[in-house]
């Protein structure tokens, strides 16, 4: 996409809004002032799939991920490159190297941060905690306790980012273990409600004054039954701007806009599986004119 | 390949200073979805990374095992690799146990790859089967069975082997194991993994069964195991819809 068509976009956002009688847009600052690229459920597919007649033949491929990562950075100064967990198992690689390649790639990659999915338990505790050193990110889980396990005190509950003049917290939920995997695996880890934690995440990152609030999450973007999930998260707890989702291996389309309790508004994304797909959300300044109007939200397909 | 969206929002959250009466410094979101093809070149570093552990990786797997006749793959109700993967165990349990072993089940979570029609390498059994689970050998009693087939009916994304079951309304009207119609008063032996005995995949109920055998056979080496069987025979890697679950409308 060239710099050109980017900013077409960006009229026709403020056209969108006009149309639904909101304030005009004085016009943007920048063209990025945040790109956020994000994965999830990598699923050790180093190697794009095979071309076997399937569905995702020739698709994905970390070299070419890679590569499109750096093409972005060579564009955009403020970048901020997230994983929302299973990183591990699926292709052979993890079975012989056990994941030190996923995380080699990753950390030249220069991700900044992952959180865990259940499958990053499939080689135990001593499994994960054996491959951390080839991790030059950290990973971000508040919903774990490991205090009972080998991996205490080796990962965060978050961290805030900064990126130019913006602040930006990021914490992380992962799914219930307990049916998911083996409880040999996961030994002593213990698994919190993820609802307080995430409202208790959001109040301690808005004390900090971040600019904006990235939930990476492991929850699954939605199910038919009760479980907690990036929608139902999204509806209880205010205040995330952000919620990467992964687990579902959900291809969305675009972001969908939840509305929060008190009117706060949450994306969720997701982007399937075996880094087929690379996110991005572009965070643009914008200063708009006018008496701001009780919440809602719309979004508008320009493509 | 490369799709945008624009995403306008009336209100956002990610609300920064600058709140002068009537102007306000907001973080506008844009998102775009970026598809990895053959668009984009391979990043020499990475790939430079990734070739020695591709040369291990390919001696050790690209073996071929054996033939597909037909692409297998998991879908609802009964599916093709379903089917071959839950016979593959029952199959494969009888020759690593001595007793009688009735049944075997597999839930389509833990398939995690199909089987292409034609050769069969080792690779893709291990992305089939990738987890490093092993046999167990469980004894249930009649409330036990109930529940596994409570638990086929209504999650539709079980597959098994040696059993018909009719289904109406989510529920198991008519149960057939081993040829005999299912009755309470029996015990059934199932073949299994072992993440599906300690109660993963929703079968909690397992956990109650009594433990027959712990056999030191990973699920993944009795499905090679099978193949390359099959190969020695002359035959191919197969499976049929053959009614094991039928849904009565």
């Amino acid at each position: 996409m060239d710099r050109r068509r980017f900013i077409n976009q960006g009229i026709l956002g403020s056209i969108g809004l006009n149309l639904i009688g909101i304030p005009a847009l004085a016009g943007s600052l920048s063209d990025s002032d945040l790109t956020i690229l994000h994965t999830n459920d990598m699923h050790s597919r180093i190697d794009p799939f095979p071309d076997d007649g399937g569905k995702y033949a020739g698709m994905g491929g970390m070299a070419r991920r890679a590569q499109l990562i750096r093409e972005i950075r060579s564009r955009q100064a403020q970048v901020l490159l997230l994983d929302a967990g299973d990183i591990f198992q699926g292709t052979p690689y993890f079975n012989l190297f056990e994941g030190e390649l996923e995380f080699r790639l990753m950390s030249q990659m220069k991700y900044d941060a992952a959180t865990l999915g259940n499958h990053d338990f499939d080689n135990g505790i001593p499994g994960l905690e054996k491959q951390l050193p080839h991790a030059s990110f950290p990973f971000i889980i508040s919903n774990y306790d490991f205090t009972n396990t080998a991996l205490n005190h080796r990962f965060l509950p978050y961290k805030v980012f900064q990126k130019g003049d913006l602040s930006i917290g990021v914490f992380g939920l992962g799914i219930a273990l307990h049916g998911l995997v083996g409880e040999k695996l996961y030994g002593n880890t213990e698994y919190l409600d993820p609802v307080p934690v995430a409202r208790e995440m959001v109040q301690q990152l808005r004390a900090m004054e971040c600019n904006l609030v990235i939930c990476l999450s492991h929850l699954g973007y939605r199910y038919d039954h009760d479980k907690i999930s990036d929608q139902k998260l999204a509806k209880q707890v205010d205040g995330i701007d952000l919620i990467i989702g992964g687990h579902t291996h959900t291809f969305m389309q675009e972001p969908e806009v939840v509305v929060g309790p008190h009117g706060q508004v949450t994306l969720i994304n997701q982007v399937g599986f075996g880094g087929i797909r690379l996110g991005r959300i572009d965070y643009r300044l914008t200063r708009i004119t006018g008496k701001m109007t009780p919440s809602s939200a719309t979004v508008k397909v320009t493509n | 390949m490369r799709i945008n969206y624009h995403i306008c929002l009336l209100l956002l959250t990610a609300t920064l200073v600058h709140c002068a009466s009537s102007t306000r410094t907001v973080l506008e979101p844009h998102s775009e979805l970026l598809t990895v093809d053959s668009s984009y070149g391979e990043d020499s570093l990475a790939e430079a990374t990734i070739a020695p552990f591709r040369t291990v990786m390919e001696q050790e797997m690209e073996v071929i095992i054996g033939h597909a006749n037909k692409r297998l793959v998991e879908g609802s109700v009964e599916s093709l690799l379903g089917n071959f993967v839950t016979d593959a165990i029952l199959f494969q349990s009888r020759l690593n146990y001595s007793g009688k072993v009735h049944m075997s089940v597999m839930t389509n979570g833990g398939l995690r790859a199909p089987i292409p029609k034609g050769p069969v390498k080792l690779s893709t059994i291990y992305e089939l089967m990738p987890f490093e689970n092993l046999l167990y050998i469980l004894e249930l009693n009649g409330t036990q069975t109930s529940s596994l087939f409570n638990l086929l009916a209504s999650n539709k994304g079980v597959s098994i082997a040696n059993s018909v079951v009719l289904v109406e309304d989510d529920k198991p009207m008519k149960i057939f194991i081993d040829g005999e119609p299912f009755s309470e008063d029996h015990t059934y032996v199932l073949a299994v993994s072992d993440y599906y005995a300690q109660g993963g995949g929703g079968m909690e109920f397992l956990k109650e069964a009594r433990i027959l055998a712990t056999v030191d056979v990973k699920i993944r080496d009795m499905i090679i195991e099978h193949i390359r069987w099959l190969e020695a025979q002359g035959s191919a890697a197969d499976a049929e819809i053959e009614g094991r679950v039928k849904l009565i409308p």
